[in-house]
């Protein structure tokens, strides 16, 4: 049985994971980015399950995971007008370099392959 | 029909919906957390609640932790607006009450057309929803969670 104190450091660094990728995205830095958001949200999902079937709290809450991301919640994270536009750009980028929105990327069984910025997958 | 189609009575009207609730709230006189937020801070992600409410409503699936997503950034948005707890779960009746009225509005009255069923498939649903979202705004306000830090500012 996980301890409260390992839960919190496993929040603790899936935060840390969040906020370093959501940052990537906000620079315009998306190469790769999508393989990583896939493991993040496996960590997201175990966090979640853990605290839902268990007597552990919420002593850090963790960053939610959207796949359909607002105005403002992102604002509400402290990003500011050209870094919404880049995380938005990195939807847009998905759809075209995956062939499929951000949510059935993270969801889909199958691997995820890299993709350049602004390049398909195995495009040249 | 079945729940798809009340997915789409719901779609259809989403952002006339969000209008009515934003009125209801600020109408609301035991809601006083919402006196410091603009109308973009009220609406905040409840657009996008409805969707995946109607994703799911749409698909057939049950709820389960990958279909609920929108509904916890809402409570922790909440959270970290510090909004008080009693208003979130004001703001969120309002919000059911609105819904459901608005289904029993729009339906056609045509019981062969839309089966009793299926209509109190879809109000589970929304209400199983709704209150995930509340049980999920509690732990994450009596927990001794902290606010986490602007992610920009770390």
């Amino acid at each position: 049985m996980i301890s409260q104190e390992d839960f919190d450091k496993f929040v603790e660094s899936y935060n840390t994971d969040y906020q370093y990728l959501l940052s990537r995205a906000a620079s315009g830095s998306y190469d790769c980015l999508i393989s990583s958001f896939r493991v993040l949200k496996d960590l997201y999902d175990v966090i979640i399950k853990l605290h839902d079937t268990s007597h552990l709290n919420f002593r850090f809450v963790p960053y939610p995971l959207t796949f359909r991301a607002s105005d403002a919640f992102l604002v509400g994270l402290g990003f500011n007008e050209q870094q919404v536009a880049n995380i938005y750009g990195f939807l847009e980028h998905v759809k075209r370099t995956q062939g499929r929105e951000f949510e059935d990327c993270l969801e889909a069984p199958d691997p995820v392959n890299c993709a350049v910025a602004g390049f398909p997958h195995g495009s040249s | 029909m079945a729940q798809a189609d009340i997915a789409r009575l719901i779609e259809t009207h989403r952002d006339e919906l969000v209008q009515i609730w934003v009125q209801a709230v600020r109408a609301d006189q035991s809601i006083q957390s919402d006196g410091d937020l603009s109308e973009g801070g009220l609406v905040d992600h409840v657009p996008v609640l409805l969707d995946e409410i109607c994703e799911v409503l749409d698909t057939g699936q049950k709820l389960t932790l990958h279909n609920m997503h929108e509904a916890r950034v809402h409570a922790y948005t909440r959270f970290c607006q510090g909004y008080r707890a009693r208003d979130l779960v004001r703001e969120i009746t309002l919000l059911r009450l609105l819904l459901i009225d608005h289904v029993n509005r729009t339906l056609p009255d045509a019981p062969h057309l839309f089966p009793r069923q299926d209509y109190f498939a879809a109000m589970h649903t929304i209400n199983l929803y709704l209150d995930e979202e509340l049980r999920y705004a509690v732990s994450i306000y009596t927990e001794g969670a902290t606010v986490p830090q602007p992610i920009a500012f770390v």
